[in-house]
């Protein structure tokens, strides 16, 4: 379904942000770089797609969002064993120290505060891809 | 005929002498027993407005100690290391009746305090007030510690402990404040109870937190004395009998806190209320008079037969009775802020020690009015009147009693006693704390604020980098003018937020005045009324309540209301997005007068709030509407306004939708 541009291994990527502009806009640009992104409003939603996902996903999330944050959205994921090779992206639009520190604890890899360059995530999601 | 012997004259006069005294006996008995008993009720009301206050005061104490508590929780997690936890804590600003703030990790062993480090370590997990957290038995409420001794300064603390828990529930740490019991007793003498009775802070455990008046004793268990048994049964009543502290009789009143399993207790020495028999002159000036007149004939005729000791111990009674009228006044003297109120047909301050006489006046004007209203079903009740008056503000709490002992038919008869308690600097003090918390909760608000200006900024952000792109790469004009579109509706997003933040901030620079509450209602109606309509959603304002003068700020009101209203909108506009299009919306606006507070109420049919966002309703930047639509400050906005006009705000479910109760306090026209 998506490949990254230097890949072997074949994964989805998947947004989650409760904007819905900002995912648009975001989705945009990572396509504009050879992605080819996969977009959640809701992290409910992308709960239920990974649940019968075939392959292991990259997933950038935001982390503060109504309903279900990007810390219980990860805990969730992994308490599911959803793809054991799942990597995470935590955003956030103000990230305290703590927030940085339990985002990093709860399994994601890469911490961007908001407001991000399209350098900066296109990068990020290379070096883990 | 004959005239009576000399022998029968004096006979008779024995005789009469000997009635008229037996009856002076038996009515002075009569008389003081009522007395007792009103002195009794004066102690029982006077201890219940006493055990009030010093239960609102504890739980205010409280509540801020674990506020703080939490709010410090959240610095801590669980991958610092003991170094980084000691020096968090030391940074942290801690309020001053906090004397020790320290952090101990799940399986109960000493990290640090600001104080110091663990050097060495020290297990505390068989402390009661660590034990109930790793137990679990406390969840996340504050549990408060029997006092303990510190064993360097040797001062007796209270320790607040609540635990820190991730979000399954586990238990990382343990957080103990520890405050001076004096911290909680100075509150006690400045009542100047203690040197009349005992005041106590008892635990629904059992043991006794605080007890101040009596020799100092600190952690005694009372489980098992009928007090106690009294105690754990209701949640307030009168407490009556002989003290386990000291053998004393007793008379007085126990409350217990609203939030936390402490129950107050004030009780006062019997002897000292049965010698001051605080409303002597009441019931006894007046029905003297006519037993005074009775016996001035008696003793005219007495005086016949010589019997001058018949008058003298009447002199005494008077001269007794005001003895003791002195030392009821010189009693109230001694306590500041109080006065003591007779109301007849006209009011009369026995006793006043209330500086503002001003201000007394106006209450007394207000309780004349009102005292219907106060003690219509029951014979006495303690209520809370606050108003402002030449821009100060004042409260007052105060006992009224019916008055006792007299059939109330007889109209020159006092009708009432009234003690009263001058509240004013509590509740400026109160007030003065409200505003810190608020500074203290803009931390939090600038948090908040960052992230909401962040959301469209990042939007804007990208949005201008993708046109930039676009331009590069050649794209089409409509590719730019959209993305451009889309950056200014992210501006006017932003315009919104922070133009929001400047009323939420405000501290109107008017001076309050008195205004019409069904204006400001239909003001605000008026202003939605066309928007309403091309949404589909009916408003009924349903009829203007009358009296309906508040004090404060109309537009401050109305943006309240329109905040409610807007908020109705839009959860109708969520159900209809739900049940369909044709759900008919409805909102309506009910005004009404419930004693001494007008009732507005904002009504709609959008289904009500869930019930996990409830306790999160007032909260700054919480919102569950759809990004971009909500700033999250509509309702604790509207929380700060109504709390400025000394009036409350809540929400419930009714049947079809969500019911917002806003009470204002009404003010009377001549005012």
């Amino acid at each position: 379904m998506t490949s990254g541009t230097d890949s072997e291994v074949q994964m989805d990527l998947i947004l989650i942000d409760d904007e819905a502009e900002f995912l648009e806009e975001l989705a945009e640009a990572l396509k504009e770089s050879g992605f080819n992104p996969l977009n959640f409003t809701r992290a409910h939603d992308a709960i239920e797609y990974l649940e019968q996902a075939a392959r292991p996903s990259i997933i950038v999330t935001d982390i503060r969002m109504p309903y279900m944050d990007g810390f219980a959205f990860i805990d969730a994921v992994k308490e599911k064993l959803l793809h054991s090779d799942t990597r995470f992206i935590a955003l956030t639009g103000h990230g305290t120290q703590a927030d940085e520190h339990r985002a990093i604890a709860s399994g994601a890899e890469i911490f961007l505060r908001k407001p991000i360059s399209i350098i900066d995530i296109v990068n990020a999601i290379r070096d883990i891809w | 005929m004959k005239f009576p012997r000399r022998t029968t004259v004096v006979f008779m006069g024995i005789l009469f002498w000997f009635l008229i005294t037996i009856g002076i006996f038996v009515n002075s008995h009569v008389n003081m027993n009522k007395l007792k008993e009103s002195s009794i009720e004066a102690a029982f009301l006077n201890a219940e407005v006493a055990a009030s206050l010093i239960a609102q005061n504890f739980n205010q104490k409280a509540s801020l100690i674990s506020t703080f508590i939490q709010s410090v929780g959240k610095e801590f997690h669980s991958n610092l290391s003991d170094a980084e936890i000691f020096s968090r804590v030391r940074s942290i600003s801690i309020p001053e009746n906090i004397i020790q703030l320290s952090i101990v990790d799940r399986y109960g062993r000493f990290i640090a305090s600001n104080i110091s480090n663990s050097s060495e370590s020290i297990d505390l997990s068989d402390r009661q007030h660590i034990r109930v957290h790793i137990d679990g038995i406390s969840k996340n409420d504050l549990f408060i510690s029997q006092p303990v001794r510190g064993r360097v300064s040797g001062v007796y603390t209270l320790q607040f402990t609540r635990s820190i828990r991730d979000d399954g529930g586990r238990l990382l740490f343990v957080l103990v404040a520890s405050v001076p019991i004096s911290d909680i007793t100075n509150f006690y003498d400045s009542l100047k109870l203690s040197s009349i009775g005992i005041v106590s802070l008892v635990g629904l455990d059992g043991v006794e937190r605080v007890r101040s008046g009596k020799q100092e004793q600190f952690g005694l268990n009372i489980k098992d004395t009928q007090k106690f048994r009294m105690i754990s049964a209701a949640n307030f009543g009168r407490y009556e009998g002989i003290s386990y502290v000291d053998n004393t009789y007793r008379f007085g009143f126990f409350k217990r806190a609203d939030n936390q399993p402490f129950a107050v207790v004030v009780a006062y020495d019997s002897q000292y209320v049965l010698s001051n028999y605080l409303i002597f002159k009441i019931g006894r000036n007046k029905s003297d008079l006519l037993l005074s007149l009775l016996l001035f004939i008696v003793v005219a005729l007495a005086m016949l037969i010589g019997s001058l000791a018949l008058r003298s111990s009447e002199e005494a009674a008077l001269r007794r009775a005001s003895e003791t009228e002195a030392r009821v006044t010189e009693a109230i003297r001694q306590l500041p802020g109080t006065a003591l109120l007779l109301i007849g047909h006209e009011s009369v301050v026995l006793a006043d020690t209330i500086g503002d006489h001003e201000s007394l006046s106006y209450l007394i004007a207000m309780i004349e009015k009102n005292i219907p209203n106060y003690v219509s079903y029951k014979d006495s009740s303690v209520a809370t009147e606050r108003f402002i008056l030449n821009g100060a503000e004042y409260e007052y709490i105060f006992g009224i009693s019916r008055f006792r002992g007299e059939d109330g038919r007889r109209e020159d008869l006092p009708k009432f006693i009234v003690f009263i308690l001058d509240r004013s600097e509590s509740r400026r003090d109160e007030m003065r704390i409200y505003f810190l918390s608020k500074l203290a909760s803009l931390g939090e608000i600038a948090t908040g604020l960052a992230h909401e200006i962040n959301q469209p900024l990042s939007v804007i952000k990208i949005a201008a980098q993708n046109a930039l792109a676009g331009i590069r790469s050649g794209k089409d004009k409509q590719h730019a003018s959209e993305k451009l579109a889309r950056i200014e509706a992210q501006t006017v997003r932003m315009a919104k937020i922070i133009d929001h933040m400047r009323i939420f901030g405000r501290r109107s620079d008017a001076e309050a005045a008195p205004f019409s509450a069904s204006d400001a209602v239909l003001g605000a109606s008026g202003m939605m009324a066309s928007q309403l309509r091309l949404d589909g959603i009916a408003l009924n304002v349903l009829r203007a309540c009358e009296p309906d003068l508040v004090l404060g700020w109309r537009d401050q009101i109305e943006q309240v209301i329109l905040n409610l209203i807007q908020n109705g909108r839009d959860s109708i506009q969520g159900r209809r997005v739900r049940l369909g299009s044709d759900f008919e919306g409805r909102i309506s606006i009910t005004c009404r007068v419930d004693f001494a507070f007008i009732v507005i109420e904002v009504h709609d049919n959008g289904g009500g709030i869930p019930a996990d966002v409830r306790p999160k309703l007032f909260q700054p930047f919480f919102t569950t509407k759809p990004a971009g639509q909500g700033t999250g400050l509509g309702l604790p906005l509207s929380f700060g306004i109504i709390r400025d006009h000394n009036g409350t705000i809540d929400a419930r479910n009714g049947k079809a939708g969500a019911i917002f109760t806003i009470r204002l306090p009404a003010v009377t026209s001549s005012a």
